[in-house]
């Protein structure tokens, strides 16, 4: 609560609240109510396996008009990601839950090699079961988690995301469900008839993450932390010691003075990055600096 | 845009002074950036006051704003066209 009563002081806008996984904190009640009490916007990220009607009557009781709910693939690939035996049908129901009073949802699907030619049919499984969502989001595996420690094993190829878009294309035409890159991506990677399908990433500029102790870092998966602000006001953190990342000095020039300036793509997708990086799929020139960007 | 019109917002909103200017948080909808005249034109769409009072209450505020007219129509008719009526 006192770290709601932080952000409060700061007149931060919104609170998205996250997890691990959110509703299975046994206090999750008690903190929806301080947080709405405090007018914030409320929204949430959940695997929306503890999301029944009930719980989702609490979230419109308090005020929250949309979340995102994570699912991987269909039932069996979903399934084999959670590792987690009916995890699939217990998320759906969630959304179902969701939906039914109200509350918008997007879908979060992390792309991995196991279910990135699947996303067209994950979203057609939707529709074909009347689990209407706002929209679906696919997003970066980045070395963080499970996916971490065999890193070079899972990751994703710059191929393998390209080949993510035209079905993003397919579901927007053919199923009418929005669909896009919900992280950030090199836009100089990608044709440009897809620039338009990537969301990109505010991190650090429009939202940041702040952990159950009070650290506060500019993304749930960037390593390290600017401050905590149960120390330090967070607006001191949020212009002080963001103010370097946003000088983008650390970014290849040609990055800087891009016209489609993508932020260097994702931050958090550079395995040895540190606090930020250029995209894993810019490279570094030998020294181990990044200086030069591989254009398509 | 007649100035009758009583424009109210249509989601719920929330502006601040940020370092370079303003900025309104709209629930669902996104962020938007405005200077201090706008923001306090989008504060009072709230759907008591007409266009013609909102201008008003921008003479009265502001008096060095040469067209208050002109900028109350010229935020609603933005605000309309991106559907927040």
């Amino acid at each position: 609560m006192s770290i709601l009563d932080k952000l409060a002081e700061a007149e931060v806008f919104e609170v998205r609240l996250f997890g691990g996984e959110f509703f299975v904190y046994p206090y999750w009640l008690e903190v929806l109510e301080y947080a709405d009490k405090l007018d914030f916007f409320l929204s949430f990220v959940s695997n929306g396996t503890h999301i029944n009607a009930e719980v989702a009557q609490e979230l419109v009781a308090h005020r929250v008009i949309g979340g995102a709910i994570s699912l991987h693939g269909t039932k069996e690939i979903h399934e084999s990601i959670t590792q987690v035996a009916r995890s699939f049908n217990a998320a759906v129901n969630g959304i179902r839950a969701c939906v039914e009073n109200g509350i918008g949802i997007s879908i979060l699907y992390t792309l991995t090699k196991g279910n990135r030619l699947s996303v067209f049919d994950t979203c057609r499984w939707l529709k074909e079961n009347g689990v209407e969502i706002d929209e679906i989001n696919v997003g970066r595996l980045t070395p963080y988690g499970r996916a971490k420690s065999d890193w070079e094993e899972v990751k994703l190829s710059l191929h393998d995301y390209l080949s993510v878009f035209p079905q993003l294309e397919r579901i927007r035409n053919d199923l009418g469900i929005l669909a896009s890159f919900g992280d950030a991506f090199p836009l100089c990677l990608l044709p440009a008839k897809y620039h338009d399908y990537v969301i990109g990433c505010w991190q650090g500029t429009g939202f940041g993450h702040i952990d159950h102790l009070g650290n506060v870092r500019s993304c749930s998966i960037a390593k390290g932390s600017y401050g905590n602000i149960l120390e330090t006001p967070l607006t001191k953190i949020w212009v002080e010691r963001l103010a370097h990342f946003r000088s983008l000095k650390w970014l290849p020039a040609k990055c800087q003075e891009c016209d489609n300036f993508c932020g260097g793509g994702c931050s958090a997708s550079c395995y040895d990055g540190g606090m930020y990086a250029p995209d894993e799929f810019i490279q570094k020139k030998r020294g181990g600096h990044h200086e030069r960007q591989v254009c398509a | 845009m007649n100035d009758k019109f009583v424009p109210k917002i249509n989601c719920r909103f929330k502006i601040r002074q940020d370092l370079n200017g303003f900025l309104g948080f709209f629930q669902g909808k996104g962020v938007l950036t405005f200077n201090e005249v706008g923001a306090f034109i989008v504060g009072q769409m709230t759907g008591e006051k007409s266009l013609r009072e909102i201008e008003q209450a921008v003479q009265e505020s502001f008096i060095t704003v040469a067209d208050p007219k002109g900028e109350v129509i010229g935020i609603a008719k933005q605000l309309e066209e991106a559907g927040f009526f």
